[in-house]
């Protein structure tokens, strides 16, 4: 997984609950990088899964919840960085169709090692959107998070429902998002 | 915070650090080699695209100088297949006058028919290449399109008899006995278009019908035949273009007739259009402009009447070294009440000359001993033009040469083979017929007066040898304005066409663009300008780019030149 999203995980875990709770993270998830990240390195996306399933148990806070929030953060973060993607679209729905054809392709091409999941989309006629998430490393979550402030950017609002499932090694997950 | 914590954090950024450092090492280096390897690639490619255009420039050279080849070679076996033709031809008319049996008869008129058929063949190929060449020049004169028209569908009707096919002629009550047209190229294309509709034709019948209103002749002729669809249709006047491949299989002919008989009829400043029915039939609708016809001179009537004519008693003198064409030509020339003496060569000639005052001699270019043109230079020391008319009888058609003759002090020139009508013709300029002698004895104009160009014409029109141009038309000043007034419609198409494909740089059009303008340039007698496209086209063809901006302002400068002159005299001449 790409260095970008390890530092910004940093940086998020510093500011939210300090200096010292990111110190025992670290050294309770004994990480063969020690947790030196750069954000033009490339490292194993499990030492993401273990200081996440620290910091739960440091902070009590369950994994998922820590996730999604990293998810929101990282949303700020791309907006900040990659403003051009959301000026294109006029809305969150629009921006999410994009994602799989347009944003991660672009998102390959610029880093050619990185892991990306696959999306799918359908409409339906009662003014649902439906976004099908499959990934071997199941973020399912950080997808959450980040629909959540890609709606936001827009200001818009959407109850959003979401069912997981298993297939093999393949985290799937079904999102549902009707307009609130 | 602890110290160990502290130092802790400040080795991890330091590891950080350097990783980062490694990685952008490594990234810069990546990027270096493959920088390295783009450049490298790219000459690669620069040094693929020179040498494939070197290739491909030797294999268009070649190419052109192939097709040049074979233009030339079809050009000089034409002429290798028309001189024994002729005689074959020649010998065959002989006999045909003379005692045969019904049998005999059929058989030689047979041959004669099959030689006649090949000679049109061959005369096919020779006029399109001609085209092709820019070389083909049309002779307008005053011609009696009723009598052609009917000598050319009787001529006709023996094919048409042995197919069992109706050949119906319709002509008007009052129908001028002349047009302006080149009888010639006239005839051509009324064989084309009724043999072609013979040829299609298995039963029913083929109508020829001639309207004419106040300023148009109408020329119909409609067949009963296979019919063509419409793409059929697009296709009939292009090049080798028949309806499908397999009519040339089933039908035979080269393919060439419709595209020089609408040439002739472009040149003619008139139109052509087809409408037919897949297996109901075509109609082939020609249409030509007539002009006025007092313009006529009384010498050019009698000229295009008499052309079977007999002409007064007169001394001519043949000078020729083939037996064959010696035979042929006294033939003629006894024919028309002519009596012949034979000279074999150039010195021959100069010494009965001496000898004998001949009206005129008919004299042969390429001798042993001493050509004609020599001889013509030397007797040209003694006998002007007026005493002494020479025509030279050349079997090289082209303009070029017959302008060469001309210079050389010949008085005028008829192509061999010898066409009966054109040798009556020519000689008509120089001889009496006998009928018309009490005529010309009243009326004491002279018999070669032709419509002569003003001195003060040619003067003032830069850019255009109206003499030249003239000359071609045989000096109508109205067909010359017609195709003046075409030659200003078209160029301001081209121009337009031209300045858009090569600031395009859309060569291959613009090459296209330069060709059909100086096939324009040159019916004209626009003669710069004809000249400078062909240049300026060769360079294209050449790939060599460079002076293509002043090649442009250069050919729109001598355009501009030529539409003014032309507008000038055209403003002058109606
Ligand atoms: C401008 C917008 C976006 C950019 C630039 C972006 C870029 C990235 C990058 C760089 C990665 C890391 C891949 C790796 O390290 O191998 C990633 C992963 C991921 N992205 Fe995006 N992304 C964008 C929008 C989104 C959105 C809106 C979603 C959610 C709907 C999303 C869902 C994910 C998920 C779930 C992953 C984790 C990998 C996985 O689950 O397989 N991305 N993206």
């Amino acid at each position: 997984m790409k260095g970008i999203v390890f530092t910004e995980f940093m940086e998020l875990v510093e500011s939210k609950f300090g200096e010292d709770t990111m110190e025992d993270m670290l050294e309770a998830a004994d990480l063969s990088s020690d947790g030196s990240y750069t954000s033009v390195g490339t490292y194993d996306h499990n030492e993401l899964v273990k200081m996440v399933e620290e910091l739960s148990k440091i902070t009590k806070v369950d994994v998922p919840d820590l996730i999604k929030a990293f998810g929101n953060h990282l949303g700020v973060v791309f907006y900040t960085k990659f403003t051009t993607f959301f000026e294109q679209a006029d809305g969150t729905l629009e921006f999410l169709k994009s994602i799989d054809d347009h944003i991660h392709v672009e998102v390959a091409k610029l880093y050619p090692d990185a892991e990306l999941p696959v999306f799918a989309y359908k409409e339906h006629e009662d003014g649902s959107f439906h976004l099908f998430y499959s990934s071997t490393r199941g973020f399912s979550d950080l997808a959450h998070g980040l629909i959540e402030a890609t709606s936001g950017y827009y200001k818009e609002s959407f109850s959003i429902e979401r069912e997981d499932s298993i297939e093999g090694s393949t985290h799937k997950t079904h999102f549902v998002l009707t307009p609130s | 915070m602890s110290e160990e914590r502290l130092r802790k954090r400040v080795q991890r950024e330091k590891k950080a650090r350097m990783e980062a450092e490694k990685i952008l090492e490594d990234k810069s280096r990546e990027l270096y080699e493959r920088n390295t390897q783009l450049k490298e690639l790219s000459e690669n490619l620069e040094k693929q695209v020179v040498q494939r255009t070197q290739d491909l420039k030797v294999a268009h050279d070649k190419a052109l100088s192939a097709v040049k080849a074979k233009s030339e070679f079809i050009a000089n076996m034409s002429h290798e297949i028309r001189t024994p033709l002729n005689g074959v031809l020649g010998m065959l008319t002989m006999t045909l006058d003379t005692q045969l049996t019904e049998k005999q008869k059929k058989w030689i008129g047979n041959a004669f028919n099959s030689g006649q058929h090949l000679l049109s063949v061959v005369n096919d190929i020779l006029d399109f290449s001609k085209i092709e060449a820019g070389k083909m020049v049309i002779q307008m004169e005053a011609t009696d399109v009723i009598s052609l028209t009917r000598g050319t569908v009787s001529g006709l009707r023996s094919i048409a008899k042995e197919k069992g096919i109706e050949l119906a002629c319709q002509f008007p009550k009052q129908f001028p006995s002349y047009i302006d047209a080149d009888p010639l190229r006239f005839r051509q294309i009324l064989t084309n278009l009724i043999s072609n509709a013979l040829k299609f034709t298995s039963e029913g019948s083929v109508n020829v019908s001639i309207k004419q209103t106040q300023e148009r002749y109408t020329l119909k002729v409609e067949d009963a035949g296979i019919g063509m669809s419409e793409k059929q249709i697009g296709r009939i006047f292009n090049a080798f273009g028949q309806a499908d491949g397999s009519i040339t299989r089933q039908f035979g002919g080269t393919g060439l007739g419709l595209t020089i008989t609408q040439y002739f009829i472009d040149m003619m400043g008139g139109n052509i259009t087809v409408s037919s029915e897949k297996g109901r039939g075509s109609c082939f609708i020609v249409e030509l402009p007539l002009v006025e016809q007092d313009a006529l001179s009384k010498e050019q009537q009698l000229r295009a009447v008499s052309a079977d004519g007999r002409f007064e008693s007169a001394e001519v003198l043949l000078v020729e070294d083939l037996i064959v064409n010696q035979e042929i030509a006294e033939y003629l020339l006894n024919r028309a009440n002519l009596k012949v003496d034979i000279a074999n060569n150039g010195k021959e000639a100069i010494e009965a000359i001496e000898k004998k005052d001949y009206s005129v001699v008919l004299m042969d270019l390429q001798m042993p001993v001493l050509g004609g043109i020599e001889a013509t230079e030397i007797i040209r020391k003694k006998y002007s033009k007026e005493k002494l008319p020479i025509i030279a009888m050349t079997a090289h058609a082209t303009k070029e040469h017959k302008d060469e003759v001309l210079s050389k002090g010949m008085n005028d020139h008829v192509s061999k083979p010898i066409e009966t009508s054109e040798l009556y013709r020519a000689l008509a300029a120089f001889l009496t017929f006998e009928q018309d002698k009490e005529l010309k004895d009243k009326n004491k104009e002279p018999a070669t007066e032709k419509q002569q160009v003003p001195t003060s014409d040619t003067q003032n029109y830069a850019g255009l040898d109206i003499v030249q141009g003239l000359a071609r038309v045989s000096g109508k000043t109205g067909f010359y304005c017609r195709l003046l007034r075409s030659f200003h419609d078209s160029y301001q198409k081209y121009s337009a066409n031209l300045k858009r494909h090569l600031s395009a740089q859309e060569w291959d059009e613009s090459i296209a663009v330069l060709h059909a303008l100086r096939g324009s340039s040159l019916n004209i007698s626009a003669n710069e300008l004809a000249e400078h496209t062909s240049t300026f086209e060769r360079t294209l063809r050449d790939a060599s780019y460079d002076n293509v901006l002043e090649l442009e302002s250069k050919l729109f400068k001598l355009g501009e030149q030529v539409e003014s002159s032309l507008l000038e005299y055209l403003a002058q001449h109606q």
